[in-house]
């Protein structure tokens, strides 16, 4: 313990643990980087840092196993009666707590963060066995670092470590691979979390997996840095060679976008949870936290619908890429802010609206570009219609300049007519009938153009 | 050449030709489009000011000061050759069929990135020259994209477009004040790491 305490003050321990976890916490706190909108999300989103941190865990390893050389007291450490293990050992403990910890601590600063949010926390044991994975991860960069270090006793290893793994890291992103049928990636710690999709889950076979490979290399590279001869050295290799021809076979295989491969829906996150009251307004479980916040401005968006044939008349948290459900039931996004809030939440309404107005068929395949945009000023106006939100930021999609024009003479219209045109358009757009310019812009573009 | 095995030069060449050609040629395999992603041209070229690091002190800094030589001056050479060495290095490869990146790009970056090293060595003593480049990886690589702000383009001007001024900025100004650093003497006397 005397030894451990000394080495956590003159290592590079210390140092390296308060670098990760700055690092992290500035991630974390700052800048809104990450969004999720639940711990299991949180812990995966974490897994995304290790690019960064996991090379500079392993050069202050690197950096370490110099210190001992350049000293020139290996030889005279040698010659000491406690074994290399025990000698080893108050180093590399020093190294994996202080490491480790960092990480934890940055997950914790992210848990409190969200827990002072509406965000139901929805903590599961996936959530939590990557979390693991994440800090075991750590540990291996640390002791790898010091095997190598221990290798090539040089200057320049430990920044060339450093910036050799981000090359590896960046690469991987860059490139699918080498393997078809399994995910090499995975053989690193670092995982994207799918961007703002809470209701995925990293299964715990894998993390089982990753754990098991990350353990084992930890344990040859603590082998190796023990070794004095090439024959220990070489045998110090073994369990981790082992290890990588058993874990390898088991990969998952790499999707053709990437980094998601991991991950799976989870079941319970996207179990519905439903409102009180009248009309009924759904979320996932996982954002089940946000429903209250949620809630009135769904209710104000199916009431603006009210008027509108077969309108909605219930609604339903939808996935970004899968539309409403049936055309009773009007489907919304949830778009997260920083750390389980929601992002504007004074746009929802309109937002939602926008998007149950949207045309249900994409235009005939001969459309023009004049077709294109004045389907979209006919959305545009009929969305912008049921709020009367003019000024609602519309974002580079929106770049028409005649709307302002367009919709001054909507409103133009007497109240009735003006009812009875975004009806049509809404039939025609959501049953794929008619024509939507024809529809709505009839009369307006006549003015306009 | 004392002076120059003394300060690892030639270890340090082969290092930043051995990982310069080892990522051009890697990319030459793996990818079909003819210029290497910025994210690792940048870090080749951080790599590569790291070697320099490692050439910018002997055994012992204060061993140095003993000598009677112009030390700002062979200082301020040696960061110009390691200069002119680098840019020549990446430059080359604008003559094969897989570049770093337009003249310019390599040139800011270049510049940039060995005056943070000098500036580094300045400031934490040569061992941890290598501290600068590498931390400034770090955020290149989780922060870096194309950005309108102009504080953005100059903190991760590594990975910027050639035609960044803010970028541009920031490259030549830490360049001089990492030169300026590293001749006026390192403080921190060496800690043997």
């Amino acid at each position: 313990m005397r030894a451990l305490r000394i080495e956590l003050r003159r290592s590079v321990a210390l140092g390296i643990g308060l670098a990760l976890l700055a690092f992290g916490a500035f991630t974390i706190l700052a800048g809104g980087y990450f969004r999720y909108g639940g711990w299991a999300a949180l812990s995966y989103t974490l897994r995304d840092s290790l690019l960064i941190l996991w090379p500079l865990a392993a050069g202050a390893g690197a950096w370490q196993a110099r210190r001992e050389q350049s000293r020139g007291v290996a030889e005279l450490m040698t010659t000491s009666a406690r074994p290399a293990a025990a000698q080893l050992a108050p180093v590399a403990i020093a190294l994996a707590v202080t490491v480790s910890l960092a990480y934890l601590l940055t997950l914790l600063a992210g848990s409190v963060r969200l827990w002072l949010s509406p965000a139901q926390p929805y903590l599961t044991l996936p959530g939590l066995a990557a979390a693991g994975v994440g800090a075991l991860s750590l540990i291996t960069a640390a002791w790898t670092g010091l095997a190598v270090g221990r290798a090539v006793p040089s200057r320049f290893t430990a920044p060339g470590l450093t910036l050799i793994t981000f090359m590896i890291g960046a690469a991987l992103q860059e490139f699918d691979l080498l393997s078809n049928t399994h995910d090499p990636g995975l053989l690193l710690a670092t995982i994207s979390a799918p961007y703002q999709q809470d209701w995925v889950q990293l299964p715990l076979s894998l993390s089982a997996l990753q754990a098991f490979w990350l353990t084992a290399l930890a344990f040859s590279a603590f082998c190796f840095t023990l070794a004095r001869h090439r024959r220990g050295r070489a045998l110090a290799v073994v369990p981790a060679t082992l290890a990588l021809m058993v874990t390898f076979p088991l990969l998952p295989a790499p999707t053709p976008d990437g980094w998601d491969t991991a991950f799976r829906e989870d079941p319970e996150a996207m179990r519905p949870v439903c409102a009180e009251g009248e009309p009924r307004v759904c979320v996932m479980r996982v954002h089940s936290g946000l429903l209250e916040d949620l809630t009135p401005p769904i209710r104000q968006a199916l009431k603006a619908m009210e008027t509108l044939p077969s309108a909605p008349t219930a609604a339903t948290e939808v996935r970004a890429e899968s539309g409403s459900p049936d055309r009773q039931t009007l489907g919304f996004e949830i778009v997260l802010g920083a750390a389980g809030r929601l992002e504007e939440p004074g746009l929802i309404t309109f937002e939602t609206l926008r998007e149950a107005m949207a045309p249900a068929c994409e235009p005939p395949s001969d459309a023009s570009f004049e077709d294109y945009s004045d389907r979209s000023l006919a959305w545009d106006l009929a969305g912008t219609w049921l709020t009367d939100q003019v000024d609602a930021p519309r974002g580079e999609n929106w770049p028409d300049e005649r709307f302002a024009d367009a919709y001054a003479a909507l409103t133009a219209l007497p109240p009735q007519q003006q009812a009875e045109q975004i009806a049509t358009y809404y039939r025609n757009a959501t049953g794929c009938t008619g024509d939507l310019r024809a529809d709505l812009l009839a009369d307006v573009t006549g003015t306009v153009s | 050449m004392l002076h120059l095995r003394a300060r690892h030069v030639p270890q340090a060449l082969a290092v930043a030709f051995a990982a310069t050609t080892a990522m051009w040629l890697g990319w030459l395999v793996f990818s079909t489009g003819e210029q290497i992603g910025e994210r690792i041209s940048a870090l080749s070229i951080a790599l590569a000011c790291v070697a320099v690091a490692g050439t910018l002190a002997g055994y012992d800094e204060s061993l140095d000061e003993t000598g009677a030589r112009p030390w700002p001056r062979v200082r301020a050479l040696h960061l110009l050759i390691a200069f002119a060495l680098l840019s020549g290095l990446f430059a080359i490869s604008l003559l094969t069929p897989m570049r770093f990146g337009p003249l310019g790009f390599l040139i800011r970056d270049v510049a940039g990135a060995l005056g943070l090293t000098a500036l580094t060595a300045g400031a934490l003593g040569s061992q941890r020259a290598w501290f600068g480049p590498v931390v400034l990886s770090a955020v290149n690589l989780f922060w870096g994209a194309p950005d309108d702000r102009p504080m953005l383009q100059a903190l991760t001007f590594m990975i910027q477009p050639a035609d960044s001024i803010a970028a541009g900025v920031a490259a030549a100004g830490l360049a001089v004040i990492g030169t300026l650093a590293y001749m006026r003497r390192p403080r921190r006397p060496a800690t043997g790491l």
